[in-house]
């Protein structure tokens, strides 16, 4: 079961996964950064992690390639393809999450230099990362258990939103001066829920990946 | 009312059991491919349609097999096979002309008066795209076409009887890709009319051309289902190894 009788399609396949491995990896150390440097001010690492958007799109780019090679090459069938052509849309969920993981760094130092969030954002930045790393180890691992967890977890992240927006809007009202650092932190919660709908969407394809059941727009197994 | 239903099919050559309990159900007006590996029993099954096992010696049938609600077995095998046309793996024209191989099953049948023929040997070729070419030349011997053109001819040959059912034994595995390509894109244009039944080793062929899908192995239909749910989420482990090329 585990090997194809063409065994360059097992490593085309296996060449693939570890660039969908290593794409992940950096997305998830770009939003680890970014949280980090919210927390800790330290503006330095924030102005670093842009730089890692470059290597993040020039991967989205040959990922893609890898997998029109492989649909070209092998015409693959069955879970090679569900893979494969999940792996087209992966690229763009990741390329996203280090997209705003980005803005949250660009924020953190408008936040650190306006003194400090004024509100303390780790709740959501937990579930949020926690989101993102089992979404991935869902796709990696094809474990259809845990992606199922991870859209369980949106409804705590919306319920978190609203929750932060409205600590914000009641802080704007009685706090008008810190507007600076109210808006930018704002933007930072929408950031991140965006992170976990992007999470949410890995967790779908991952189910569809093991499962071959589209659970897209509320669809349930 | 299904085009073929086959119920406890088996089917044994002598000792060997070909086919072990066939349960299926072809709709009608669509195209149905049978895949698998050599030897597991698919142009076996496509043969039972229109009984040409019946030329074999020393093969025992038993189970159900029907055309649209008739059985097989109880039925006229000329009338049958009128109905149940087949195409092969290699063309095979008669070494007559044209028109003569078109209207060879209206003769052998008795069916049309000349000018009748002359409408069937037009409506025949028109349905397989060759009218235009060849209106002028019917008298050519058909051996002297393209191994498309000789492909075509021998599915205009079965419409001329009108059959319900065309069985197609791998009919393009002799052709090259461009050929290919105009069979499969005719096999398109005569479902609107005919219920078609193929066997091919082209993966990709099965899940380019047809709409039903069945899985066979060692005389099992181990799975039959829609193409696209076939080649994308096989409900068996058997099927999934084989059509994406793995082996255990």
């Amino acid at each position: 079961m585990e090997h194809h009788i063409d065994h360059y399609f097992d490593e085309a396949l296996e060449a693939l996964k570890q660039q969908i491995v290593i794409m992940c990896s950096k997305v998830q150390i770009m939003l680890a950064d970014a949280v980090r440097a919210l927390g800790s001010g330290d503006t330095r690492l924030a102005s670093q992690i842009g730089e890692c958007d470059h290597a993040i799109n020039a991967l989205e780019v040959a990922i893609d390639e890898q997998c029109l090679e492989l649909l070209v090459r092998y015409q693959p069938a069955a879970r090679d393809l569900r893979f494969i052509t999940r792996g087209l849309k992966i690229v763009t969920d990741l390329e996203r999450v280090g997209d705003l993981a980005v803005n949250i760094a660009q924020r953190s130092i408008e936040i650190t230099e306006a003194g400090g969030p004024p509100i303390d954002l780790t709740e959501i930045a937990t579930v949020v990362q926690g989101m993102l790393r089992d979404s991935i180890d869902a796709f990696v691992t094809g474990d259809d258990v845990k992606a199922l967890e991870v859209l369980r977890q949106d409804d705590i992240v919306d319920g978190l939103t609203r929750r932060y927006v409205t600590g914000f809007i009641e802080q704007s009202m009685q706090e008008p001066r810190n507007i600076g650092r109210i808006f930018p932190s704002a933007s930072v919660v929408r950031y991140l829920e965006r992170v976990a709908d992007h999470s949410t969407n890995i967790a779908e394809l991952a189910i569809f990946m093991v499962k071959g059941r589209d659970v897209r727009h509320g669809k349930l197994l | 009312m299904d085009a073929i239903t086959c119920r406890k099919l088996n089917l044994f050559y002598g000792d060997f059991h070909a086919l072990k309990d066939v349960n299926l159900a072809i709709a009608p007006k669509r195209i149905t491919s049978l895949i698998g590996p050599s030897g597991c029993g698919k142009s076996t099954l496509l043969r039972v349609f229109n009984r040409m096992n019946d030329l074999i010696g020393n093969v025992r049938v038993t189970g159900e097999v029907e055309a649209f609600g008739r059985s097989l077995f109880r039925q006229d095998v000329q009338a049958l096979r009128r109905s149940v046309g087949m195409v092969f793996q290699r063309p095979n024209p008669f070494p007559l002309s044209i028109f003569e191989n078109i209207v060879f099953g209206l003769r052998i049948h008795g069916l049309a008066n000349a000018a009748g023929r002359e409408a069937t040997v037009q409506s025949s070729l028109e349905a397989v795209g060759l009218w235009t070419d060849l209106k002028d030349r019917l008298q050519q011997n058909a051996l002297s076409l393209s191994g498309e053109q000789q492909q075509r001819v021998c599915i205009a040959r079965l419409l001329a009887v009108k059959p319900n059912i065309l069985l197609m034994d791998e009919p393009c595995s002799a052709l090259d890709p461009i050929a290919t390509a105009r069979i499969e894109e005719l096999m398109q244009d005569l479902k609107r009319d005919y219920t078609i039944v193929i066997v091919t080793h082209n993966m990709q062929q099965a899940a380019r051309v047809s709409e039903d899908c069945g899985f066979m192995l060692l005389g099992e239909l181990v799975e039959f289902g829609h193409t696209n749910d076939v080649f994308t989420r096989p409900g068996d482990t058997r099927t999934e190894e084989y059509i994406s090329g793995r082996y255990g």
